[in-house]
């Protein structure tokens, strides 16, 4: 496994993509990016990834450490050691006690934020779905960004993992590109060089077979905090199929022919709640949260529908 | 079964079953929809995804018409008439009584119990009559239980040599009637059959060989010699071993050679005192009728005679005629003739009376009382005379005395009897040539001279003691007369072998040779009469090589289902039916293409 940097994503990427999908008789259309970032700019004004719930660490920025550093909140005092900086010690104390105090202050940084984003082929199955993954992707940059957050973007993909730099990014011509694969990234994550006490956002759709732990484990590794924004469309929680069809895996091409009945797609509906469950308790299990996306409607209502309330993100004005 | 088909044919428009399955096998492709992922679903719907190419049929309304369409449009086509139960029908079955049939009597079976079988269904009611050829025999069966006309199948053998089943045809086609159906069944096809008669041939060609014909020969040492011909009936070579048996002695067998059709001539000695040979050809084929060949000496009672006749050109004419004919002894003692030729001026000085008289040949009038006259030859029906011509006898009949009751007139002129047939007292017989001679032309005349030869061995006939000799199988048999009261009996095989089997002839029943190759002995009254061994030489039955199968019974079956059928009266109804579900499968077309829009 292994990582590449990516300098600049064109538009061809698209069109260039190993697809098992035979889709030349609807094909996607191409997204508009900038109005999906303006939608995401939008949601930005009042939402944000949460990050109050811990202490950080990272280079000096504006969001509390977790050590002492030179901010004005106060932290904590100690007794003087040998090699403190003696303008930390509390001199008022010292003639109240007659020993030296050191005073200590709250440490000020910049949060690490990891965006992993799955380009796997049923992220862009539907367009109403792959125009919120890229909402999605633009609303945790805005966010990363308005708190001056240390970002770094992967893409997953079946082959690997590609680093995205941040000018491309917030350019205007980038879209998310096709990877072809069977869709399970776990192990394209493990080899991920993710970083300490990084807060660790991922957008997928969860839809790969596979324990969820292999996937949750190595994104909540060293200290890390981990988040799972999965959206998600009608056709995937209820679909409308009926009768005699032939299902099309979009990851591999594989064809199923299949007769469906009500009673196979109640099964089908329960099947993937408990699949949906799953990753929700072995979350909970590594502290990490997963919050559900929907596609339909706009990104603040998405958001507030099951981010919010679980605490994935924050309200702030 | 009270239902057929009157086109099976029709029976083929089934295949449009699985090509109507095909076409919508191949036109209802199930829709195509791209999906996130497949796995979720494998985990629960893996039987419904082995099933679900017959579930897609099922759900199909034009396919299920369409499958009913078909089966309408055949029941139409094969046109089902159910059976009148009123129908009747009688079936009238002449089986070829020829020897060559032996060789196909298990065909027979097998093509009649299939054929009846199917015959039967025609009618309602069905009456079977189960005959041979040969005028002779009784009807086999008749009746309507078709099991018992086959039991009576089995019973039959046939044993005529070849003969002529014209009369037996026209009387079968007459007893079938108009609605019936008169069968000939044989191994060959015909040249001709009558009108109204359905031929079924079962024969086929077989390579066959065997012996042809016997005949037992004097030698110039007064001893016999016995030839036969061996024939090659196939036009392949064929190979036989040969084996010779006398007296229950058996002599090392040879191999014999047979080209394409070569007829062998067999020729060997029968030592003086042989009893009885039998020729048997080895690696039997399917017709062993000529495969053996019984060879007994034959024996004939000899006739004593005496010609009692003054004239001299009277005496040598009446010795030349004595001596043309087999089995006499010309120059016999008075007292032991049983046959003496006289002029009918010595009538008043012979003795006539007692049981031992003989027999008579008179020649000449008595005395003329008229002149002679001459005029047309009027011949009497008479076993003597039969088929005798007479147109060219030259003679004078001499007036007499009118024939006594009793007597029986042969030949006729200007209303006297010109021959005359008398039996006297003591069972004696005279044959009266009442003309004269010598201006006659009857010394040259054959049909003098064969009455001459039928009534000396009509008089030989009449001698006591036992005969031997070879037959043909199934040949009627004259026997001498009875010694005494009693029953006779036909034993065949050997005399003292305790396989032989016995058979009483009813009294005044004709006697004929068996059926079967092999020895014999007529017994009357305990004593026996006729010593004989039958052979088959009938070549022409022995030859298949012409044999041949033809069935017409399925030309005559179309008339027969009109007879016997009617049609079935709900043809319209189905003939509805498969239009209302041409609309409706039209109609779910294109509802379905409607709604795959």
């Amino acid at each position: 496994m292994h990582v590449t940097s990516e300098g600049r994503s064109t538009t061809s990427t698209l069109a260039h993509m190993k697809t098992a999908v035979d889709q030349s008789a609807d094909a996607v259309p191409l997204p508009d990016a900038s109005r999906l970032r303006s939608q995401a700019a939008a949601a930005c004004r009042h939402l944000r990834i949460a990050l109050r719930h811990r202490t950080w660490t990272g280079s000096t920025g504006q969001w509390a450490g977790k050590g002492s550093g030179a901010s004005i909140d106060f932290q904590d005092h100690r007794p003087y050691l040998p090699g403190d900086d003696p303008r930390h010690i509390d001199w008022a104390a010292y003639a109240r006690s007659g020993n030296y105090i050191m005073k200590l202050y709250r440490e000020e940084v910049s949060p690490r934020v990891d965006l992993l984003i799955d380009t796997s082929a049923s992220m862009h199955l539907d367009p109403a779905k792959r125009d919120r993954m890229l909402e999605l992707v633009y609303f945790c940059v805005e966010s990363a960004l308005a708190i001056s957050a240390a970002l770094h973007v992967y893409t997953l993909g079946g082959d690997g993992a590609r680093r995205i730099d941040l000018p491309p990014l917030l350019g205007t011509g980038w879209t998310p590109p096709l990877e072809a694969g069977d869709g399970a990234p776990a192990a394209v994550l493990a080899s991920l060089p993710l970083r300490n006490r990084a807060m660790r956002i991922l957008i997928s759709d969860l839809l790969f077979e596979g324990d969820p732990q292999a996937l949750l484990t190595p994104l909540c590794a060293r200290d890390g905090s981990a988040v799972i924004l999965a959206p998600f469309t009608p056709a995937e929680t209820d679909p409308a199929w009926n009768g005699n069809v032939e299902l099309i895996d979009c990851e591999n091409g594989r064809s199923r022919r299949q007769r469906v009945t009500p009673a196979l797609l109640a099964r089908y509906r329960q099947a993937y709640a408990s699949h949906l469950d799953a990753w929700r308790a072995q979350a909970r299990r590594l502290q990490a949260r997963v919050a559900r996306i929907p596609a339909t409607g706009t990104l603040a209502e998405a958001l507030r529908a099951e981010a919010l309330p679980q605490g994935v993100i924050e309200a702030w004005t | 079964m009270d239902l057929i088909f009157a086109t099976p044919a029709g029976f083929w428009m089934l295949l449009g079953l699985p090509a109507v399955l095909a076409i919508h096998f191949l036109q209802n492709r199930s829709p195509r929809i791209p999906v996130s992922t497949l796995f979720l679903l494998d985990r629960l719907a893996e039987e419904a995804h082995r099933g679900s190419a017959f579930d897609r049929l099922r759900n199909s309304a034009a396919l299920w018409l369409q499958l009913l369409a078909v089966l309408l449009l055949t029941l139409l086509l094969v046109r089902p008439m159910p059976l009148r139960s009123d129908s009747s029908q009688a079936v009238s079955i002449v089986l070829d009584n020829s020897n060559s049939m032996r060789a196909f009597t298990a065909a027979v079976r097998r093509a009649l119990e299939s054929e009846t079988r199917r015959l039967g269904q025609l009618a309602a009611t069905t009456e079977w009559f189960l005959q041979t050829t040969d005028p002779a025999r009784p009807a086999l069966y008749t009746g309507i239980d078709r099991d018992a006309m086959l039991a009576a199948l089995d019973r039959w053998t046939p044993d005529s040599a070849e003969h002529e089943y014209t009369a037996a045809l026209r009387r079968a086609a007459d007893i079938a009637g108009p609605g019936g159906l008169a069968i000939l069944v044989t191994d060959h096809i015909p040249e001709a059959i009558p009108p109204g008669v359905a031929l079924l041939a079962i024969g086929e060609p077989l390579e066959n060989a065997g012996f042809g014909s016997l005949a037992i020969e004097p030698n110039q040492d007064g001893t016999q010699h016995w030839r036969a011909t061996l024939i090659n009936h196939s036009d392949r070579p064929q190979q036989r071993e040969l084996a010779l048996e006398r007296d229950g002695t058996a002599a090392a067998p040879e191999v014999l050679q047979l080209d394409p059709g070569q007829v062998r001539i067999l020729r060997g000695e029968i030592p003086p005192g042989t009893g009885r040979m039998t020729l048997t050809l080895a690696l039997l084929d399917a017709f062993p009728l000529d495969d053996t060949l019984h060879i007994l000496p034959p024996r004939r009672r000899v006739l004593p005679a005496q010609i009692a006749l003054a004239d001299d050109a009277l005496r040598d004419w009446a010795s030349r005629v004595m001596k043309a004919a087999p089995d006499i002894l010309p120059e016999a003692a008075s007292a032991s003739a049983r046959l003496q030729w006289i002029q009918a001026s010595d009538l008043a000085s012979a003795d006539t009376s007692g049981p031992a008289a003989p027999h008579r040949i008179i020649l000449g009038a008595g005395p003329a009382a008229a002149a002679p006259v001459t005029s047309e030859i009027i011949a009497e029906n008479n076993p003597l005379n039969r088929d005798l011509a007479w147109n060219g006898l030259l003679c004078s009949v001499q007036p007499g005395e009118p024939p006594a009751p009793g007597d029986q007139p042969l030949l006729w002129m200007a209303g006297h009897p010109l021959v005359l047939l008398r039996h006297r007292a003591g069972g004696a017989t005279d044959l009266h040539l009442r003309f004269d001679i010598a201006t006659s032309n009857a010394e040259r005349h054959p049909a003098i001279i064969l009455l001459l030869h039928r009534f000396i061995e009509r008089v030989r006939r009449t001698l006591p003691g036992e005969e031997a000799g070879i037959v043909e199988l199934n040949q009627r048999l004259d026997l001498p007369p009875m010694p005494g009261p009693g029953p006779c009996e036909l034993r065949r095989g050997i005399p003292g072998d305790p396989t032989t089997s016995t058979v009483t002839i009813a009294p005044g029943a004709p006697v004929h040779a068996p059926a079967d190759p092999g020895f014999f002995q007529i017994q009357r009254a305990g004593q026996p009469v006729f010593s004989g061994a039958a052979v088959f030489t009938e070549t022409r039955e022995a030859d298949f090589r012409h044999a041949a199968s033809r069935n017409d019974l399925e030309n005559h079956a179309p008339e027969r289902i009109r007879v016997h059928r009617r049609d079935d009266a709900l043809a319209p109804l189905w003939l509805a039916l498969l239009g209302l579900t041409l609309l409706a499968s039209w109609v779910a077309t294109q509802i379905r293409k409607a709604g795959g829009a």
